[in-house]
């Protein structure tokens, strides 16, 4: 508390009383009439041609789990978790963030300090709250200065910069700079000089009031803290009126909170099945109203940052996908078409401008490995897939356009149950040389091994599913297969957008797997683990699933296993999408590789959560791939950058994309891509080389 | 210490630098000018103004904007006499 003032402080907060009660309130209350109509403005606004506009979407349930979202969405605001993972712009934004927080704060406590007569003499408080708005300045003026030498000087390609952003930069630092210049015209206009203290609760103003002009009268003067008020008030009103009438990027100050809010917390890469499948009159998306109003609430959240983008696998080999366009584009639809609601008229569902194919090129959603790093990079949890996915549908489903080469995939899966059309029978043939039984031999099991299709048909993957099986053997686990009786497990049909083949595949298995009781399933196939795991219950099959990575873990912990070695080499693990992104599996295949004496560890770059896809995931491995890099090939690169002998995976796309990648590329000698599984297994039979 | 950075800010310092403070001051009533009315017309065009007059709106406005900040400026020299030294 600051009760004895000497004299000349006095006389200055005497004075800065004077102007605070003789010009800054009156202009105070008069822009606070301003910025009552606009708050005004911005509900009506916000109810026209937002909330209205979502309503016009499908209904999605986003609610429950309140305190869950609330910590997400505080975890994010004011943590900004997401956003350090780019130190740069998430320095950025947290310098504006904080910066501008702290403005608001300074100037709110300094109102309750004037208005509760805090001021004179000024308390602690008041000069807190002083610097708390001053220093929250020079935090935006960082955060902006990164930000404009970003955009505009070393710009990623990732941004793309419009008219909007160069009206945010002006308005900001106009606001800022006129902040600083009226409180230092002010102090400057104080007979005397200034507190000495003054740095410390005014360090900009103070030294700005030392080259501020004083006119010779006091009218004059008067007259001057007139002006330099209007033109800090002035443009405050007008970037707050321009956010709250335009579709301003600015608007993701309250876009972006609903969006982390309303969140789905569902299993993350479950795609959810077509309501009503029998009774639907249309599939998929081919108006933008098709969307669900939470689509579309992701749309307008979208603030053009392009993170997504730089780590979307089709992007970056050159394919004419970026996911941030994708949403873009799709925004910019919705705007066009929500413009009526304004007015107070009436959107039409129907437009002859179809989202599906043209809005979006089909090229685009063609392009999409649905490997969820969009999702997975987005700072406000904007996913692109679940609307490619209704772009798909409607174009699958409904138009029957698809690349080519689909149409003997479709066929083969929904008369084969695979998608290469090998005879149903020959699935198991890989088994009967290892004794292995099926349910129908042996139903008494522990668990139901389900290899796949890859395994079943694949001679590549075939070997994987022997190491899976010796391995069973000797820990002594009784397991069985479904031999011919196994059928595709329907992810691939599934993301394609074939909704209709995917139920038929996944009911019979299901009705399968009950007729034999089954209860717990391993899997070797990240494609069957997610969607046996998380999307079989959507048709009534629920059953525990493990993935190989996991299982082998457990028994790698429980020390079921008397671990061999295999000849020192070095190993780099290539995350599967449908592993990690989708299940959070990233540890369990690293603790395995890392307990095989002789394995030297080495991390890609793009690992863990930002791992780069291998191209074959969202039923790409079955099309062509004419445009662009080949993914596998680009990172089979990045593997060789590390000198990896081996790039051990856990899945049989990513086996084989990669695999197909080395071929390619003619580095067969140099490195070799195996699973997991074999690893393990070669390590568990080493025998050292007699001498 | 706070006193030497008093002392340090001389007279003279403070005499060049208040022509930075008139450059600043006009910058600063250029820079609303022209977002007012880039503000305006973003948000014209996210109204529904058809692109093709886009072009005849941004002549408009420059013209305008050229013309109020003229005024300001002549307003500024009339008016504050003290700031042109």
């Amino acid at each position: 508390m600051r009760k004895n003032l000497d004299p000349s402080s006095l006389h200055f907060w005497t004075a800065q009383k004077a102007f605070i009660d003789g010009i800054f309130l009156p202009i105070l209350i008069g822009f606070g009439v301003i910025f009552l109509g606009l708050i005004a403005l911005f509900i009506f606004i916000f109810w026209r041609t937002h909330y209205r506009l979502w309503l016009l979407g499908k209904p999605e349930r986003c609610s429950g789990q309140v305190l869950e979202r609330i910590k997400t969405l505080l975890a994010v605001t004011f943590g900004h978790a997401r956003f350090w993972r780019e130190p740069l712009p998430g320095t950025m934004h947290f310098l504006i963030f904080t910066g501008t927080f702290l403005v608001f704060l300074g100037k709110g406590i300094r109102l309750f300090s004037f208005l509760t007569g805090l001021t004179i003499p000024p308390q602690s408080i008041y000069l807190a709250a002083s610097f708390l708005s001053e220093s929250g300045g020079i935090l935006v003026l960082l955060g902006g200065g990164i930000a404009i030498v970003r955009r505009y000087i070393f710009r990623p390609s990732r941004l793309d910069s419009k008219p909007d952003d160069r009206l945010k930069y002006i308005l900001g630092f106009i606001i800022l700079m006129t902040g600083y210049l009226v409180k230092s015209y002010r102090m400057a206009l104080t007979e005397g000089t200034l507190p000495l203290d003054s740095y410390l609760w005014a360090p900009v103003s103070t030294v700005l009031a030392n080259f501020m002009l004083i006119q010779s009268s006091e009218p004059l003067n008067d007259l001057l803290i007139w002006h330099r008020v209007l033109i800090h008030a002035i443009p405050a009103t007008i970037l707050a009126g321009y956010m709250v009438v335009s579709h301003s990027s600015l608007q993701h100050l309250f876009l972006s909170p609903l969006n982390i809010y309303f969140r789905s917390l569902k299993q993350r890469g479950a795609l959810d099945p077509i309501p009503d499948f029998e009774e639907a009159e249309t599939y998929g998306a081919k108006e933008i109203f098709e969307l669900t109003w939470k689509q579309l609430l992701d749309l307008e959240a979208c603030t053009n940052c392009g993170r997504c983008q730089d780590h979307c696998p089709a992007h970056l080999s050159q394919k004419p996908l970026s996911p941030k366009k994708v949403i873009q584009d799709l925004k910019a639809n919705l705007h066009k078409r929500g413009r009526s609601l304004l007015w107070g008229g009436s959107v039409k569902k129907e437009s002859d401008n179809s989202i599906s194919g043209e809005v979006v090129s089909e090229d685009s959603l063609w392009a999409c490995t649905f490997c969820l790093n969009c999702s997975e990079q987005c700072p406000v949890f904007i996913p692109a897939y679940d609307k490619i996915i209704e772009m798909r549908r409607y174009l699958v489903l409904m138009e029957t356009r698809y690349p080519s080469e689909l149409r003997e995939v479709f066929r083969n899966m929904e008369r084969r149950s695979n998608p290469w059309g090998v005879e149903r029978k020959m699935r198991s043939d890989w088994a009967k040389d290892w004794g292995v039984k099926t349910l129908a031999e042996d139903p008494e099991i522990e668990l139901l091994y389900y290899p796949g299709c890859f395994k079943g048909y694949d001679d590549r993957n075939k070997k994987v599913a022997i190491a899976m099986v010796k391995i069973l053997r000797r820990v002594g686990v009784k397991f069985g297969i479904l031999g011919s009786e196994e059928g595709c497990c329907g992810d691939p049909a599934r993301r394609i957008g074939n909704e209709y083949l995917y139920k038929m595949l996944v009911e019979a298995n299901i009705e399968t797997m009950k007729r034999y009781r089954v209860k717990k399933i391993l899997t070797t196939c990240p494609h069957c683990y997610n969607t046996l795991k998380n999307e079989y219950p959507q048709f009534g099959g629920d059953f525990e699933v493990l993935h190989q990575t996991e299982f082998l873990n457990d028994l790698i912990r429980e020390k079921r296993l008397n671990m061999g070695r295999i000849d020192p080499t070095t190993v780099t693990y290539h995350d599967s999408c449908y592993l990690g992104r989708y299940n959070n599996i990233y540890e369990p295949p690293r603790k395995i590789l890392s307990s095989i004496p002789g394995i030297q560890l080495k991390e890609m770059e793009r690992s863990h959560y930002r791992s780069f896809c291998c191209g074959g995931g969202g039923g790409r491995m079955w099309m062509e791939e004419h445009l662009g890099k080949r993914i596998s090939e680009m990172r089979i690169e990045q593997a060789m950058k590390l000198g990896a002998k081996v790039i051990a995976t856990a899945c049989p796309y990513c086996l084989t994309m990669l695999s197909d990648g080395v071929k390619d590329k003619g580095m067969e000698e140099q490195v070799k891509v195996l699973d997991i599984a074999e690893l393990l297994e070669k390590s568990l039979s080493y025998e050292p080389k007699k001498i | 210490m706070l006193q030497v950075i008093h002392v340090l800010i001389s007279e003279e310092w403070k005499m060049s630098l208040r022509v930075a403070a008139i450059a600043i001051e006009v910058i600063i009533l250029t820079a609303m000018i022209y977002s007012f009315f880039l503000g305006l017309r973003l948000t014209l065009s996210d109204l529904g103004l058809q692109p093709k007059y886009e072009g005849f709106l941004k002549l408009v406005l420059t013209t305008l904007g050229i013309f109020i900040l003229t005024f300001f400026i002549a307003h500024l020299i009339l008016f504050y006499p003290g700031i042109i030294p």
